[in-house]
């Protein structure tokens, strides 16, 4: 029943992932259609006309409220036509304690990628994206393990088990929003399906929650950002 | 050619529209995947290996009885007075080394255990689980084992595989009855009644009294090319032989099991017609071949079959009122060919009487212990058949259109379900006193 709980789990997430990517992706081919039939086509600039640069409400949210989280992140994007750098840097900490077991983790990390937008001609640059990340994180966590186990004779398991200064990498198919809500002030979400994590810790510790990833447990991650950017225009938009 | 311009939609409603949808869209599935987030905090740990038991040489599944597998890890008897081919014991995490004793109807074993333990955090409420992995044996006292995976799971896998070494002198021998079910040949397992099996060469009686269908007897591995004579008196037939000859071959096949003596290349012989079965054969392999060299575990490799018995008709009672199976109670039951009394004994709901092949119906008389007679008259067609012929030439005849064609005053309405006689006792008849 469990095997089957999890393997439903894990469906279920890739089915997500999927019908994200479908609904997005023909959503937005239909648009893509609409905009070339309406309009005549201009020659393509790739200079950038503006960098956004913003944070996550979220983690901003958890860190005030959430006893267990400490974190914060900054984003950045600058255009390439419909096409867009995006680098994302940020920190958090978490901290859990049961009584028997004490965990804790801290660490930084950087997403760097690039978004395609699929409403090109939206007078204001709203946009719609997919997008691609490569993410890396440098984090330490350790646990404390104070417990008596009854199953084997009692044995009293007093452990600590540290992992410091370690590495983790992992890739991330994104999507999302970005919303003009008033003159340089942006809005938006980015929706994470993160996978493909490795990590170098070398004690016995697994690592539970990596900075900038999340939980480990699976093999594949879900992760969101509720952002507001303000954006810093370079070259007026033709 | 036209010099208009297209009507062209520039209103932002499709746009906003697709954003609004994307937007609720992706916000609900966020909420479904932060649910399915929670973990479970069953069975969480990775500590469980799956211990096999096989055959070496044909390495098929063997069954240990085991009285119990301990470790001086916790007081917990896991297995307690089970037969399996195959288990699953966890591993103390709480060290690195594990030390299992397999008590068993064989003798006691050992087996040493080497890992390495992770831990990892899983919630504040499951606490951490430990994940074991980089298994190794450093010791065993079993015939031979092999590691086949390292890493212990949540539940047994295929971690190690004990193998003991082949016995070589043991085989199974089978009973089986022949059927005929149309113009089907086949067989099925046969329970028989033995009054005992009695090796020549041992002088002991296996299985006295005992009703059995596979029968494990042992092979004399002291003379090479010895014929082997073993008795089956059985309760039905009476006394058969079964006459074998073997190649004995010494050699040493697995290493840790030294030289063995090996039986193979077996042949029936022929015995005198009166202790003959009713045909005897080797099983055949998956290639059809005859399976004559002793294997280990002990699948049948000879079968003895017993004929079918074609030209038995069954006769049920049934109760008048509410058509159910009725007993009673018999003295005599008869028919007009034979002087036989076909009666069981005991009170009973049916007979089984046999029909006269050379003629074209068959009186049966019942007589209850009350005194009352009554008789049937079954008509059918006698067909002669070739099927079986070799091993059952006298019952080659298959009786069809079975009808009830005269019936005692007492009988009313008796049915025949069944038409045709078969070799598995039938509900030919049903008759209503």
């Amino acid at each position: 029943m469990q095997v089957f709980k999890v393997y439903q789990q894990e469906t279920l997430k890739y089915f997500h992932s999927i019908a994200i990517l479908l609904f997005v992706t023909v959503g937005v081919s239909a648009q893509t259609k609409t905009d070339t039939t309406e309009t005549k086509k201009k020659p393509t600039s790739f200079v950038p006309t503006g960098v956004r640069v913003g944070t996550d409400l979220i983690a901003i949210g958890m860190t005030r409220y959430v006893d267990s989280y400490k974190g914060w992140e900054v984003n950045a994007d600058v255009d390439f036509s419909r096409y867009y750098l995006a680098v994302d840097v940020g920190s958090w900490s978490r901290d859990y304690d049961n009584g028997a077991e004490i965990y804790s983790n801290n660490g930084n990390y950087f997403r760097i990628g690039g978004d395609v937008n699929f409403l090109l001609k939206d007078p204001d640059r709203n946009m719609f994206f997919l997008g691609l990340r490569y993410g890396r994180s440098k984090f330490s966590e350790s646990l404390q393990v104070n417990k008596i186990d009854s199953m084997w004779n009692n044995n009293p398991v007093n452990e600590r088990y540290s992992n410091s200064n370690s590495n983790g990498s992992w890739f991330e198919l994104t999507t999302g929003i970005r919303v003009k809500i008033w003159k340089v002030i942006w809005m938006g979400y980015t929706a994470r399906l993160k996978f493909g994590l490795t990590t170098n810790e070398d004690g016995n510790l697994i690592p539970h929650d990596i900075p900038g990833y999340g939980r480990t447990d699976k093999n594949v991650a879900w992760g969101f950002n509720y952002q507001i950017f303000v954006r810093i225009p370079v070259r007026r938009q033709q | 050619m036209e010099f208009g311009l297209k009507a062209v939609n520039l209103s932002l409603q499709p746009r906003v529209s697709t954003m609004k949808k994307a937007t609720w869209f992706i916000f609900l599935l966020i909420i479904i995947a932060s649910c399915l987030n929670d973990p479970d905090c069953f069975r969480i740990n990775s500590n469980v290996i799956g211990i096999s038991f096989r055959v070496m040489g044909t390495g098929k599944s063997d069954t240990l009885r085991m009285y119990g597998v301990t470790t001086q890890n916790t007081d917990s008897t896991f297995y307690r007075n089970t037969a399996a081919t195959g288990i699953g014991i966890p591993l103390d995490f709480t060290t690195t080394e594990s030390e299992y004793l397999f008590q068993t109807t064989r003798g006691d074993y050992s087996i040493a255990l080497k890992y390495d333990v992770n831990v990892q955090f899983v919630s504040e409420d499951c606490g951490s689980k430990y994940v074991l992995e980089n298994l190794e044996t450093t010791g065993h006292t079993f015939d031979s084992i092999r590691l086949v995976s390292r890493t212990p799971g949540t539940t047994a896998g295929g971690n190690i595989e004990i193998f003991r070494c082949p016995r070589t002198d043991t085989m199974a021998v089978a009973f089986r009855q022949l059927t005929l079910s149309g113009t089907t040949k086949s067989s099925q397992a046969l329970v028989v009644e033995t009054n005992g099996i009695t090796p020549d060469f041992t002088g002991e009686t296996l299985y006295g009294g005992e009703k059995v269908s596979i029968v494990y007897l042992p092979v004399n591995l002291d003379v090479d090319k010895h014929a082997m004579v073993i008795d089956f008196d059985q309760v039905e037939g009476g006394l058969r032989k079964l006459d074998l000859n073997y190649t004995l071959t010494e050699t040493q096949r697995y290493r840790p099991c030294g030289v063995q003596i090996f039986a193979s290349e077996m042949i029936i012989n022929a015995v005198e017609s009166q202790y003959a079965f009713d045909s005897v054969g080797f099983v055949l392999n998956e290639t059809n071949s005859s399976i004559r060299s002793v294997l280990d575990p002990f699948d049948p490799m000879i079968n003895i079959y017993r004929c079918p018995d074609l030209d038995i008709a069954g006769i049920y009672f049934r109760n008048r009122q509410d058509r159910a199976d009725s007993t009673v109670s018999l003295k005599s039951v008869t028919v007009n060919f034979q002087t036989t009394n076909y009666a069981p004994t005991e009170p009973t709901t049916f007979i089984r009487v046999p029909l006269n092949k050379s003629a074209t119906n068959t009186t049966v008389t019942i007589e209850y212990q009350t005194g009352k007679i009554e008789t049937l008259v079954l008509s059918y067609t006698a067909t002669p058949i070739t099927r079986f012929r070799v091993a059952c030439s006298d019952q080659n005849t298959l009786f069809t259109n079975l009808a009830v064609v005269a019936q005692g005053t007492t009988l009313v309405g008796s049915q025949v379900p069944n038409a045709s006689l078969q070799s598995i006792p039938t509900r030919n008849i049903e008759i209503f006193p």
